[in-house]
């Protein structure tokens, strides 16, 4: 008789290690859309690893399927799409034991209310099933006046450059007209320009009245567009190193045609020379960028963002990380909802430290991991990839 | 496959369909393969991976780096690349040095030299008629025209500024060579009469990409370092006929098809960086262009507007020098499907042309680093090795890639079915080895025991001792 409830050990059934090829990409995994990579999938080998880092000091399986976020959002279209995105942007406040004081909650509410609604390409794409299909959806609904795109020139050109963001008309319109210190005549000109030019980023500074342009200005809604070349790519990914300024100059030389002005910098280098360049010109040519205000406050949120993500991805030894993994580690060493933490808490234990300690909330104001996830994505910074077990795995590109 | 054959019997698809699904099924199961390009054939009668044990080296075909290839689009038979240290080889692709398709020595080849070309080649191109010219642009201002034969150059054209890429109509009747140089200015080479004088003016910055339309013998796209990809009419005086503008998904032709809220043709910027690869499709039709801004734009010929097909983030592309997407022939998939294989630094990406849907990355196997390389630090990706260009076989579903470290990649199909083969092949090898050795082990025995029975002294147990009563 058998003390042995299931037959694992008894039994002579072996699965062979070695995973079955699969390069026509017909066994379909469970996460929605999945794309294939070349068919090589191979286990690595697991070399003998450390107790405290166990997740970090081996390279996770990797399937060769990429995990897609597209999975199961049917949306109609692309303002549903902004819509979503933006309503989960941040979580909610934690009701008790968050840490932040009524003051502090005040001032996290009131700034998530002034972050103006913009949503980047990057994120669009990541969500969509088909970006080109959304690209053309895009194009239709600009011409059409629903959304217009809104462009954050000098922040590096390519794939992980915080380029351009999308925004509802309407919404653009609402904040138009319920800013408090702008007079109604600039007010009535400048909707009627944005609904004039639907599918133009930059307007010439002959429309506006100086004073207008002034008014608008300071309220945030134009901002000059300086054509300058120096591009400083912020935005490069860590790893590749960033352009300043200078090296753009010295790269000039050999990508611009030799005895050509764009070759000691172009035109506008001049104007970065301190002290005053000979000859500058200023402003009645001046063209501006429609904008919103503080658009440079959600940049620099998505930028932290980013930058705190990849950094949590660089410390470990191979880059990558299981998703979950990553989610806790981003939420902080907060006591989650387990029963254990919660018996704790009711006891008056010290469970963990509090959310109002964490980078999170102190410095991205709560900003939800899955909103940042999918930015990275977007932008090719990381890469989500199947693995046999732990499920989706990140990995930083 | 076993539903297309029997539709095919039927009678419900016909020949032609059918083809045509094999071909795509092939070419959706592209994969690395393990043929070897050498500089030298080798010596010993191993393998190829003797070989590079046998000298501590992996193969290659150029030390320094191949930077063109190019194969002959008649028989697609002869494949010729260029070094970075100004060496051409040409390789029989039907001919193999050791017989066995796995190992190949070219048949002629120019070493390392400062008395042709001084610096580094940058583009190959045979002659549109046949392959026994061809034409070589290098980093040190001129375009030569070799003769495959012997390998010698029967003309050079000094241009005074660094040449990126060179080339040739398919179909003309003008022997028009149009060389994308560092000046602004794109120069025409007549073959005919030797002329370097016909330039199209037009471009602010240098030119890196050059490319002729396979149906019209006039007109001609060139990408510039300003970010713009201009056409021109090669038999008009002013030459340019119209720029193409990434926001522009319309067309000149407007709305209305009569030019009704349409744009400048003139303006316009195709990328926000440099522009440094142009592909035409086989048709004319559209026009692929990469660009620095690391996106992959696709544009409609007829109206000049951007088809919005987008690709994804995985492009990276980041090099001065000229990245050409390599469209696979339009014959082998259905129509709307085209495939579009892109040289991203270390892999090669396989994407659907019009919707932008990646298909496959192509990754090579690791190979054994050389001597010479620094390593780089673990998570960097090497700078050194990346894919510098790509080329289709014709009349084959196989295409070559151009590496940074000196070797030539392969990449042929291998379906589910192939793999399947191999390992039945492999496992029969090994049954065969193991019966072989048993049998040969039962015949050793029976051998021993006829020696045994002739040499030593039967000892037989029973009626024996009954003799002796």
């Amino acid at each position: 008789m058998s003390f042995q409830l299931t037959s694992a050990h008894s039994s002579r059934v072996t699965k062979s290690r070695r995973p079955k090829l699969d390069p026509l990409g017909l066994r379909r995994s469970s996460t929605g859309s999945p794309r294939r990579k070349s068919s090589q999938a191979s286990p690595e080998k697991k070399k003998p690893a450390s107790k405290e880092d166990e997740f970090f000091d081996e390279k996770l399986d990797d399937t060769g399927i990429i995990a897609s976020l597209a999975a199961d959002l049917n949306f109609r279209d692309v303002p549903i799409f902004l819509l979503y995105i933006q309503s989960r942007m941040f979580s909610d406040i934690p009701e008790r034991a968050s840490g932040m004081n009524g003051a502090r909650i005040a001032e996290v509410l009131n700034y998530r209310l002034s972050l103006p609604p913009i949503v980047t390409l990057a994120h669009i794409h990541a969500l969509s099933k088909s970006p080109t299909t959304t690209e053309r959806e895009i194009a239709e609904l600009t011409r059409a006046g629903v959304i217009r795109k809104i462009a954050i020139p000098n922040r590096g050109t390519g794939a992980a450059a915080v380029g351009e963001g999308l925004v509802l008309v309407s919404e653009w319109e609402r904040l138009v007209q319920s800013h408090p210190r702008l007079d109604e005549e600039a007010k009535a000109k400048y909707i009627s320009l944005l609904n004039s030019n639907p599918t133009s980023i930059a307007i010439s500074g002959m429309e506006f009245t100086p004073n207008e342009a002034s008014a608008l200005t300071e309220a945030g809604f134009l901002t000059t567009a300086s054509t300058s070349s120096s591009v400083s790519s912020l935005f490069a990914r860590p790893g590749a190193g960033s352009l300043g300024t200078l090296a753009s100059l010295a790269t000039a030389g050999s990508k611009n045609a030799s005895g050509s002005l764009a070759a000691v910098g172009g035109a506008q280098a001049q104007a970065n020379i301190s002290g005053g360049g000979s000859g500058r010109r200023t402003g009645s040519l001046a063209l501006y960028n429609f904008s919103l205000p503080n658009t440079g406050v959600v940049l620099r949120l998505i930028v932290d963002a980013r930058n705190h993500l990849l950094g949590m991805l660089k410390k470990t030894k191979y880059r990558e990380a299981p998703r979950n993994v990553l989610h806790e580690r981003w939420d902080g060493g907060i006591a989650g909802e387990a029963a254990q933490s919660r018996a704790k808490k009711a006891r008056g234990e010290f469970t963990g430290v509090l959310p109002a300690r964490t980078k999170k909330w102190r410095q991205l104001n709560g900003l939800r991991f899955e909103w940042i996830l999918e930015e990275c994505v977007g932008a090719g910074l990381v890469e989500l990839f199947e693995t046999h077990s732990v499920g989706v795995g990140v990995r930083a590109t | 496959m076993n539903a297309y054959l029997l539709t095919r019997s039927l009678g419900i698809d016909s020949a032609v369909a059918f083809e045509r699904a094999q071909c795509t099924q092939l070419l959706h199961a592209l994969h690395p393969s393990n043929v070897a390009f050498y500089a030298q054939a080798p010596q010993t009668s191993l393998g190829s991976e003797a070989y590079s044990h046998a000298t501590g080296e992996p193969e290659y075909a150029h030390v320094a780096g191949v930077n063109a290839i190019t194969i002959d689009k008649f028989e697609g038979r002869y494949l010729l690349s260029g070094g970075a240290d100004s060496s051409i080889a040409i390789w029989d692709l039907e001919n193999s040095s050791d017989g066995t398709e796995l190992a190949y020595a070219p048949i002629g080849s120019v070493d390392r030299t400062s008395q042709q070309h001084k610096f580094g080649i940058t583009q190959l191109c045979f002659y549109p008629f046949d392959s026994l010219a061809f034409l070589s642009s290098s980093y040190d201002h001129t375009v030569k025209i070799y003769s495959s034969e012997t390998l010698e150059p029967s003309a050079s054209f000094d241009l005074d500024s660094v040449v990126y890429t060179i080339a040739l109509s398919p179909i003309a009747s003008h022997l028009l060579v149009a060389c994308a140089t560092q000046h602004p200015a794109v120069r025409l080479v007549d073959l005919r009469s030797g002329a370097s004088t016909h330039s199209l003016a037009g471009h602010n910055g240098a030119v890196l990409s050059v490319a002729w339309s396979p149906v019209h013998e006039h007109i001609l796209a060139s990408g510039s370092a300003d970010g713009t990809v201009r056409f021109w009419d090669i038999r008009r005086s002013v030459g340019e006929i119209g720029a193409l503008d990434m926001e522009d998904s319309v067309g000149i032709l407007g709305h209305d098809g009569f030019g009704g809220g349409a744009r400048h043709r003139d303006h316009g910027k195709a990328h926000s960086g440099i522009v440094n690869g142009i592909a035409w499709t086989e048709d004319g039709q559209h026009l692929v262009t990469t660009g620095h801004d690391e996106r992959i734009r696709v544009w409609d010929t007829w109206t000049g507007a951007n088809t919005l097909a987008s690709f994804g983030p995985l492009i990276r592309n980041s090099h001065l020098s000229s990245v050409t997407p390599l469209l696979a022939p339009s014959n082998l998939v259905s129509s709307t499907k085209d495939v579009l294989l892109y040289p991203n630094e270390l892999d090669i990406l396989m994407y659907e042309l019009f919707e932008g849907t990646l298909i496959k990355k192509l990754k090579r196997p690791a190979r054994q680093p050389t001597s010479s390389t620094t390593n780089p630090a673990p998570g960097q990706r090497n700078p050194r090795n990346r894919v510098t260009g790509l080329v289709w076989r014709h009349h084959h579903i196989e295409f070559y890639s151009a590496h940074s470290d000196g070797s030539i990649g392969t990449w042929k199909p291998r379906t589910s079915e192939d793999a399947l083969a191999d390992e039945e092949e492999q496992e029969n090898m090994e049954n065969a080895d193991a019966e072989g050795k048993q049998s040969t082990k039962r015949k050793r025995e029976a051998l021993e025991d006829i020696y045994q029975s002739l040499t030593k002294r039967q000892v037989t147990f029973g009626s024996s001792h009954e003799s002796y009563r």
